[in-house]
């Protein structure tokens, strides 16, 4: 995009992006480390994600100082009011992400205390969510149509791999009683997961509405492809 | 306070400079002020001792002799020093006033002009020795006297000086800056309003525009010219009349008006009349409602300015011969007519040593004309100048 | 003449306007919607004053000015030949840039238009008209004292305000106002923009304005010119959100190069 008459304009406004896009990388490995506590039942890598959460909480504070400070003195029009509009949203899931992913976290410590047990696919939901942020977080960094695109489709993919080990958990319930607090515990932590899933699609959502002007939330991801397709700017 | 840093040559080079041009100009402005202050005590000091004339007291008979000779109405020893100018007018002022035949009267009766002289202590006055005996006489007896003198008022031209006056040159003035006035003024003012609101911009407009603007800096003689080739010889206005001196100096003043008049136009700003347009005021009450009274304090203060311009010219008057000698003043425009500054001019010429006073008190008299004018000119720009 | 009941819908059908050689309005097709502020907004020289005065005919001020196409008051095309130009302006009024009251009373500045209209009579009938204006124009409460001192004693804002009145008093369906803040400070400013909001019940308003937050703050519509072509034209709120026009969006966020 074309540079601002006033360049510091512009300074203040790739300032906020790479505010944006360093809170996105912390979640990032936020949720990495909790998945890794998980996996090798690491308590302190999992302390240290639980504490993260604040300097998450505090950096989402900043970037609203940030969108409101520009707000004031640029009054914001078009692609700008959107995209301030939306790093304003987007701050919020990124801090939503930060806390879930603690709670990720502190189920894992709370694990500690009981008899393990198979995760089955737990893995996959992880790596999945994974990945869905990442490409959340490309779209935003790379301002990638395509890319928030994918991330909407794969939403279901998400929920069904979700719903999938909510099922594992509970046959593991009906099998074995002893296993009911853990079993709940991961159910939860699936839970916390998939949530996460939903932001990122938020994410991916706002970066389609600043970029191409489309407002796609609460629409079928294939509706979303046409309304995008029949706009294209002059 | 801080110590004074030494100032940078530069600096000093400029402040030097400075008051250089400063005191330049105002040594300009001192000369100026000093020919000012030469001309008017040159002019007022001369011209002062014509606003006073000698009268003597004499026996003035009324009779039978005296009508059909009017030397014999003085006695012989005052005679001589009584105006012959007085003298004369005394058949037609018994012949008027038949009920005073046959008396006589004590009078204040206008002295000669060698009489004057002598009494206000000029030098070639030329009076007899003997005369001049008398004159010492009769201030002792207090019969003779320096009084304000009506006459130069009342009086027309003469070629007598102690009853010469400027009455006929004023009469002639005002008739000639009258028809100046209702010839110059309207034309004048339509053809800016017309110029400066109507006219389409193109290259005939330019063309009169830049016309107008050089006929403002005509020599002012070839208007006569012009005056006489138009009036005089084709339309056939009497020459010398007050009516060809009017329109010959109107068509000298009119660029003046023009041009003022449009300035004033302009100086109108064009949001009043994109007002009165916005809320449909035709072209012409725009023009009527709103510039023209907004400009008129600027226009008539240029007319006056063209006017009194006017009214000091002579130049054009001369080649249509207003410069001639007119005692009588005039009654119509028709008749021929001199002016204030043709008088001047034709009394400056006079070989009488006596008319010198009398130029100089004319002078003053148009001087305080003009400045009159001019005052009024300053006056309505102050008191109708509108703010916006 | 302007008497049908669409009188108020203002139409332009392919308009162009030259100045002399220089074409400064390029095929413009607008649809003016009725008792609602329009915007018109666009770089200096855009041709948005422009295009204002084609709707009162006062382009035809300047020589130089040529113009084609049509502009359609109701059903009546405002250029054609048979249509009084003094008339056309009592039905659509101008506020302009520089508050320019007559250099008479304020009651005079008022009276004067309905006067020469014969709107009014003078006396009561005419005091009437005076005191439903300012009052109209919000300027009643602050002038009603002194009626009949100067207009231009006024301060600023208050002068705008009794330009409008002004305007007003004739009953106009259209009222143009060609960047009628740019002299005023924020609160006079404020003022106006509130005025404009009350007076679009009754009347249509098209301001030509610089400043884009004003457009964003008093208009319903919003139109975008760029060298004498209308780029975009819609809802303010889409224009200012999510205008379809890159030159709209380099525009409005500041990026013009």
């Amino acid at each position: 995009m074309q540079k601002h008459i006033v360049s510091s304009y512009d300074e203040e406004l790739s300032q906020l992006k790479s505010h944006l896009l360093t809170m996105g990388s912390i979640v990032e490995g936020m949720l990495k480390d909790s998945h890794q506590a998980l996996l090798n039942m690491d308590l302190d890598l999992a302390q240290s994600t639980i504490n993260l959460d604040t300097s998450i909480n505090d950096m989402e504070v900043e970037g609203d100082k940030l969108c409101m400070n520009i707000f004031v003195r640029r009054q914001p029009a078009a692609s700008d009011l959107r995209f301030i509009v939306s790093v304003s949203k987007i701050l919020t899931e990124l801090e939503r992400m930060g806390d879930l992913s603690a709670g990720i976290a502190a189920r894992v410590v709370l694990l500690d205390s009981h008899p393990t047990q198979d995760l089955g696919i737990m893995p996959i939901l992880f790596e999945r969510t994974e990945r869905q942020l990442s490409r959340a977080l490309t779209a935003l960094a790379q301002e990638d149509i395509k890319l928030a695109m994918t991330v909407l489709k794969k939403e279901h993919s998400i929920d069904e791999t979700y719903r999938n080990v909510k099922q594992d958990m509970l046959s593991y319930i009906h099998r074995d009683a002893s296993l009911v607090d853990c079993s709940l515990i991961l159910a939860n932590i699936a839970k916390l997961l998939e949530r996460i899933g939903d932001h990122a699609t938020n994410i991916a959502e706002m970066v389609i509405y600043f970029v191409k002007a489309k407002d796609v939330r609460h629409i079928e991801p294939k509706d979303v492809a046409d309304m995008i397709k029949n706009h294209s700017k002059t | 306070m801080p110590k004074q840093a030494p100032m940078n040559p530069r600096t000093r080079s400029r402040y030097r400079k400075e008051v250089f041009f400063k005191g330049l100009a105002l040594t300009a402005l001192l000369m100026a002020g000093l020919f000012l202050i030469w001309f008017f005590s040159d002019i007022i000091s001369k011209g002062y001792s014509a606003f006073v004339q000698a009268e003597v007291l004499v026996e003035v008979q009324f009779n039978e002799q005296s009508s059909s000779n009017y030397q014999k109405a003085v006695n012989k020893k005052d005679r001589a020093l009584v105006s012959r100018g007085y003298l004369r007018t005394l058949p037609m002022y018994m012949e008027a006033h038949p009920e005073i035949m046959g008396t006589s009267e004590q009078l204040w009766v206008v002295a000669g002009y060698r009489v004057d002289q002598f009494l206000k202590g000029k030098e070639h006055h030329r009076l007899k020795k003997k005369l001049q005996r008398h004159v010492r006489e009769l201030e002792k007896e207090d019969r003779i006297r320096l009084a304000f003198n009506t006459g130069f008022f009342l009086n027309g031209d003469s070629k007598m000086p102690e009853i010469a006056g400027i009455k006929s040159a004023v009469i002639g003035s005002l008739l000639v800056l009258l028809i100046t006035v209702l010839f110059a003024l309207p034309i004048g003012i339509m053809t800016a309003l017309y110029l400066e609101e109507f006219a389409p911009d193109n290259r005939w407009t330019q063309f009169i525009e830049v016309n107008i603007n050089n006929l403002a800096a005509v020599p002012s003689i070839l208007f006569g010219l012009l005056g006489l080739a138009i009036f005089i010889n084709f339309f056939g206005v009497p020459r010398s009349s007050a009516i060809a001196g009017g329109l010959t100096l109107g068509l000298m003043t009119l660029p003046v008006i023009i041009i003022t008049a449009r300035a004033a136009l302009r100086a109108v700003p064009d949001n009043i009349r994109e007002a009165a347009c916005g809320v449909g005021a035709s072209r012409w009450q725009v023009v009527w409602h709103h510039v023209l009274p907004l400009s008129l304090p600027g226009i008539l203060t240029g007319s006056i300015i063209g006017l009194s311009q006017a009214m000091g010219e002579t130049a054009p008057l001369l080649i249509i011969g207003m410069m001639a000698y007119i005692p009588d003043a005039p009654t119509s425009i028709t008749q021929a007519a001199t002016v204030l500054p043709a008088q001047i001019f034709t009394w400056a010429g006079e070989p009488i040593r006596a008319f010198a006073e009398r130029t100089a008190a004319a002078i003053l008299v148009l001087l305080a004309v003009l400045l009159t004018l001019n005052a009024a000119a300053v006056w309505l720009r102050k008191r109708f100048e509108t703010k916006w | 003449m302007f008497d049908d009941p669409h009188a108020n819908d203002l139409k332009v059908c392919d308009l162009n306007v030259w100045y002399g050689e220089n074409q400064s309005l390029n095929n413009i097709q607008l649809d003016i919607i009725a008792n609602e502020v329009t915007a018109f907004i666009g770089p200096s020289g855009c041709g948005k004053s422009t295009l204002l005065r084609c709707f009162n005919r006062m382009n035809d001020r300047i020589p130089s000015c040529r113009i084609q196409g049509q502009i359609l008051l109701g059903e009546q095309d405002i250029y054609h030949k048979d249509i009084d130009v003094v008339q056309l302006r009592t039905h659509i009024g101008m506020v302009f840039q520089k508050p320019n009251p007559f250099p008479k009373s304020i009651y005079e500045n008022i009276a004067y238009a309905p006067r020469i209209h014969g709107l009014a009579q003078s006396g009561s009938e005419m005091d009437e008209v005076v005191e439903s204006a300012l009052q109209r124009a919000g300027l009643w409460d602050e002038v009603k004292d002194k009626l009949h001192q100067s207009g231009t004693a006024l301060s600023g804002g208050q002068q705008q305000r009794l330009c409008i009145a002004r305007t007003i008093a004739i009953k106009p369906q259209i009222i143009l106002m060609d960047e009628p803040c740019s002299a005023l400070d924020p609160i006079a400013t404020g003022r106006v923009e509130e005025l404009m909001d009350s007076l679009k019940n009754e009347f249509t308003i098209i301001i030509v304005t610089h400043s884009m937050q004003q457009a964003a703050r008093v208009s319903d519509h919003t139109a975008f010119f760029y060298l004498g072509e209308l780029i975009e034209y819609g809802d303010t709120n889409n224009i200012f959100t999510t205008p379809q026009n890159k030159k709209t969006e380099d525009y409005i966020t500041g990026r013009f190069g």
